[in-house]
């Protein structure tokens, strides 16, 4: 999952010329240390679970580094490319889940290995708004590490869904498939409780660089 | 920490017009260049532009669906491309790779994301899961190292002897994988120095 960034470099140099405070507008306020080849990001203001990105160009392409629940607050970078000025940004992650449901065992008879493929498979039950919850989910476990999800999907304008396990007494995002997809099949997969939620990015933060040695 | 938003505005403007259109990784004077490269279909491999696509799940014989670039032999080579698995049911599928003679280093994935080195066996990265993607630098020192980093970070590093190299990528099956998968790489570059 990647994103352009352009938008970001705008409203920083509209910002800039404004002289106004990126603290004052946004409401993630995020901040790095760079030590030795590691860079930390720490940030405060979110209400929710968050998407970490980076980029090597200030209107550079973006890239996913990982989705974090809201009671992380901190994110290693680890050994890092040299001399290159990393930029970073984080952006809320916003949308309804389905209700959690636990595996049961899958009554039919899983034959190959195209029950993996996400997809998108016609659902009579589906009640598509903007906003709308994934109902309907049903997780089958397949194998002991295995699990295959099917949902409804009631939303119009999600950037995607967000599989999340359950676990520690939290959700944490175990797989990302597209817009409309309402199939999908896991591998490496043990735990037994999931959700799905359909969702997009709330206001991102401002954006933090550092130059490696 | 440098906040960019605390930059003034004149510095911010001349710094965002002044920043070359593609921005290399590592230190030193980098020329981008574009090697010229051949398409290579074998087996049920396919190829569409940065679409490649293995289609069968035979587990024998040469199935890739690849890009071939030119040969050097000098000097530091760097690339640069992002992949996104959009299906796959295989497993263990060559996606990168720096050919000397034969393969010297190959990035394959494993079904459930685990991004592995052919030669060795050892785990690079983990979360390559399909939906996701994955930006891979590697930077070449012929006669010194090749360094792989993903997502910024380096995750691999081997020796380099002197001699005849050339990058591919797209998905090859290895001795030990089968298909299908379909991969689509983007904003392929290239530097050399």
């Amino acid at each position: 999952m990647t994103f352009a960034s352009g938008a970001s470099r705008a409203a920083v140099l509209l910002c800039v010329a404004a002289g106004c405070s990126p603290a004052a507008t946004q409401s993630i306020q995020l901040s790095s240390e760079l030590t030795g080849d590691d860079v930390t990001l720490t940030w405060e203001g979110q209400r929710g679970d968050v998407v970490v990105e980076f980029a090597t160009e200030v209107d550079g392409r973006y890239t996913v580094l990982d989705f974090l629940p809201r009671s992380r607050h901190r994110y290693l970078h680890p050994d890092l490319m040299p001399a290159t000025t990393f930029y970073y940004r984080v952006r809320p992650i916003e949308g309804p889940a389905s209700d959690a449901v636990s595996a049961v065992p899958a009554t039919d008879r899983v034959e190959g290995e195209d029950w993996l493929v996400p997809r998108t498979v016609p659902d009579p039950l589906a009640a598509p708004s903007p906003g709308g919850t994934p109902s309907n989910l049903r997780v089958d476990s397949v194998g002991a590490d295995a699990r295959r999800l099917m949902w409804t999907d009631n939303s119009t304008d999600e950037a995607g869904f967000l599989i999340e396990r359950e676990a520690g007494g939290e959700f944490e995002v175990a797989f990302v498939v597209d817009p409309d997809v309402n199939y999908a099949g896991l591998t490496g997969e043990t735990s037994d409780t999931f959700r799905v939620r359909a969702f997009h990015y709330g206001e991102m933060s401002n954006v933090v660089s550092e130059l490696t040695p | 920490m440098k906040l960019l938003p605390s930059l003034g505005a004149a510095v911010a403007l001349m710094l965002a017009s002044a920043l070359p259109a593609a921005a290399q990784v590592e230190s030193g004077t980098w020329t981008s260049y574009a090697p010229t490269f051949s398409v290579q279909e074998r087996g049920c491999g396919d190829v569409n532009n940065l679409t490649f696509t293995l289609t069968c799940s035979t587990s024998s014989g040469d199935q890739r669906a690849e890009r071939r670039y030119a040969t050097y032999s000098s000097g530091t080579r760097q690339f640069q491309g992002f992949f996104r698995i959009t299906s796959q049911t295989g497993t263990r599928i060559s996606l990168k790779q720096t050919f000397h003679g034969g393969a010297y280093f190959m990035l394959a994935v494993e079904r459930g994301g685990r991004l592995y080195a052919v030669h060795g066996g050892d785990t690079i990265a983990t979360g390559a899961t399909v939906g996701t993607t994955v930006r891979v630098n590697t930077v070449h020192v012929v006669g010194g190292e090749h360094r792989t980093y993903i997502n910024g970070s380096r995750k691999h590093t081997v020796d380099s002897e002197g001699g005849d190299f050339y990058d591919k990528f797209g998905a090859y099956r290895t001795n030990s994988g089968a298909g299908p998968i379909t991969v689509v790489w983007s904003d392929i570059r290239f530097w050399r120095k």
